[in-house]
């Protein structure tokens, strides 16, 4: 089957403005001046990314839109809490895919796309991914006991998790 | 190579697992869990190992505005995405891109339309393949080819010839009775007459036996002379455009009515080609036009210079000049003095721009239509024709005039 393939950025930008602007929303509490600064300015320099391209202030708006969620998480752990955490999570994953295929500064030839895999195939590792972070926020909702045996495999989990990507790259 | 994405998600999740630990907060896990699982579920090892990339265009010669496909044939197991991005010469569109995939090769078509004469490099065609959830990326560059665009004729309609030709077969009915199909007269039987000539009409008409005659086909010589030592207008509709345009019409025209053309380019080095007929006559001075383009030295003289050969007598000289400086006009002189039928054809469409509020402006512009009007007078004087000509029109009525104006002492 014959498809026109032309990729208006513009649609890339929108998607990746909105997911920014929606994680950013999601996190932002009333009654913490520092959270609520931190979350404007990640959002401003969200929108300033995805406006002008520059890699650099790509990474530094996730950069920024990450510290947003994990200081309202850290601060507000009784409204922001691992529901809305992997919902604006997931917003994040959809920025960060935007990012990468909205068009640089400098690109002067228009880009084409010419192929993409299936639908499934590109959401179901994303969506597998949210479903384990959600799981993640149903077991650290749950009571526990502080014990040096739960924080030492809490640590193991997530150096062998970081062992695990490092290695696979 | 890794995208921004990959070191965005390893931030990402670095960030919240040292935040989760260093805050005793195991919620903040969840910021780190997708990212974790993306990274984990995407190992280098599982990227496509390789990839076939074949690209061509339909043609690679072709006149201006003519559609070319390229045609673009990606072969690649296991990518998310195949993206390409095609840079093309200046005066060259690319539009329409579509593409189909069957099995792991895509197959993408582009049209892509010169609109000005020359030599360019089409391509490179960068393709950048997207592989382990666009945490991974190649890049390659894919030479696509050059690509010569003749310039477009269509200056003139059909030949005119003069009325007096050299004996030399061609196309052109001439005065001289000979063995062509165009009706020439009627004259009384003579013996050996052949029986399937006569005029019955005539010969029932005047009681006695007449014949047909029939005009002679000849063929002539046709020299263009290019003035391309001025570069005057906008790019697409410029003199030297203008100049080639004419140039390539004239040739296409008068070697379909198997006459000899030639061409001699003043301006910048002189050169030349001897008239000669045949499609390959047509090929050698498309080259040798679109060659003047690059010739900005100011060496070999002026027509003088130009050998008998190169200008043969009896020849007629179409002179296409934007008439801007004084080397065309020396030309015409010594192609005058010869006893050359010519044609000049003034190939300036606009005139220099001035600021309005600029009296100095305003006067060198009437200085210049005062030089422009000098010049024209001159050829007036000379007896030469002069056709103002933008592109649009035809040539075939100037070149009719200034051919039967020839007077019987310059021709040959």
């Amino acid at each position: 089957m014959t498809a026109a393939v032309t990729r208006h950025p513009a649609t890339a930008r929108a998607v990746a403005g909105c997911a920014a602007a929606g994680a950013c929303l999601l996190v932002l509490t009333p009654g913490q001046p520092a959270v609520a600064a931190v979350t404007v300015g990640a959002a401003t320099v969200a929108a300033a990314a995805v406006a002008v391209g520059w890699r650099w202030l790509g990474s530094a708006a996730t950069l920024l839109v990450t510290a947003a969620l994990l200081l309202a998480g850290a601060t507000a752990p009784d409204l922001v809490g691992p529901g809305r955490l992997t919902a604006a999570s997931a917003l994040l994953l959809v920025f960060v895919s935007g990012l990468d295929t909205a068009p640089g500064p400098r690109r002067t030839v228009r880009r084409d796309t010419l192929t993409t895999a299936p639908l499934p195939r590109r959401v179901g590792l994303p969506a597998v991914g949210v479903a384990a972070a959600a799981c993640v926020g149903l077991v650290a909702r749950q009571p526990a006991t502080a014990s040096a045996w739960l924080v030492l495999v809490g640590l193991v989990a997530a150096v062998a998790a970081l062992l695990v990507s490092t290695r696979g790259h | 190579m890794p995208t921004p994405r990959l070191w965005r998600l390893a931030l990402v999740a670095a960030l919240a697992v040292g935040a989760a630990v260093v805050t005793a907060r195991g919620g903040l896990a969840v910021v780190a869990a997708a990212p974790l699982v993306l990274l984990a579920a995407s190992p280098r090892t599982a990227l496509p190992g390789a990839a076939s990339v074949a690209c061509r265009l339909d043609q690679y010669r072709c006149v201006e505005d003519d559609e070319l496909e390229l045609v673009v044939e990606v072969t690649v197991a296991g990518a998310d995405r195949v993206e390409a991005a095609l840079s093309l010469p200046t005066h060259t569109t690319a539009t329409g891109a579509r593409s189909s995939t069957v099995g792991p090769t895509t197959t993408a078509h582009w049209t892509v339309v010169p609109s000005r004469w020359g030599r360019y490099v089409v391509g490179p065609l960068r393709l950048r393949v997207v592989a382990g959830h666009g945490l991974y990326a190649a890049t390659v560059d894919v030479p696509v080819g050059e690509l010569v665009v003749y310039p477009a004729g269509g200056a003139l309609a059909r030949p005119v010839a003069p009325r007096e030709l050299p004996a030399r077969l061609g196309e052109h009915a001439s005065r001289a009775v000979g063995s062509g199909v165009e009706f020439g007269g009627v004259r009384p039987y003579a013996p050996g007459d052949r029986r399937r000539d006569i005029d019955w009409r005539t010969s029932a008409r005047q009681q006695r036996l007449f014949v047909r005659q029939y005009a002679a086909e000849r063929g002539f010589d046709l020299v263009t002379v290019l003035d391309v030592g001025v570069d005057a207008g906008p790019p697409g509709r410029s003199t030297l455009d203008l100049t080639v345009r004419a140039a390539t019409g004239l040739t296409q025209t008068y070697l379909a009515a198997h006459d000899r053309v030639g061409v001699v380019s003043l301006g910048g080095s002189l050169r030349w080609l001897t008239p000669a007929t045949g499609g390959r006559q047509l090929y050698r001075i498309c080259e040798s036009v679109m060659e003047v383009r690059l010739d900005d030295s100011e060496v070999g003289g002026g027509i003088d210079r130009v050998p008998p050969v190169a200008l043969p007598s009896g020849a007629f000289v179409c002179v296409l000049s934007p008439l801007l400086d004084d080397r065309a006009l020396e030309a015409v002189r010594d192609l005058r003095a010869r006893g050359f039928g010519i044609l000049v054809v003034d190939v300036l469409t606009e005139e220099p721009e001035v600021p309005h509020r600029s009296g100095l402006g305003r006067l060198a512009l009437r200085v210049w239509r005062m030089e422009r009007d000098a010049v024209r007078a001159e050829l007036a004087g000379l007896g030469v024709p002069l056709l103002q000509w933008d592109g649009s029109g035809d040539l075939g009525a100037a070149l009719l005039h200034a051919m039967r104006a020839l007077r019987p002492e310059v021709r040959a």
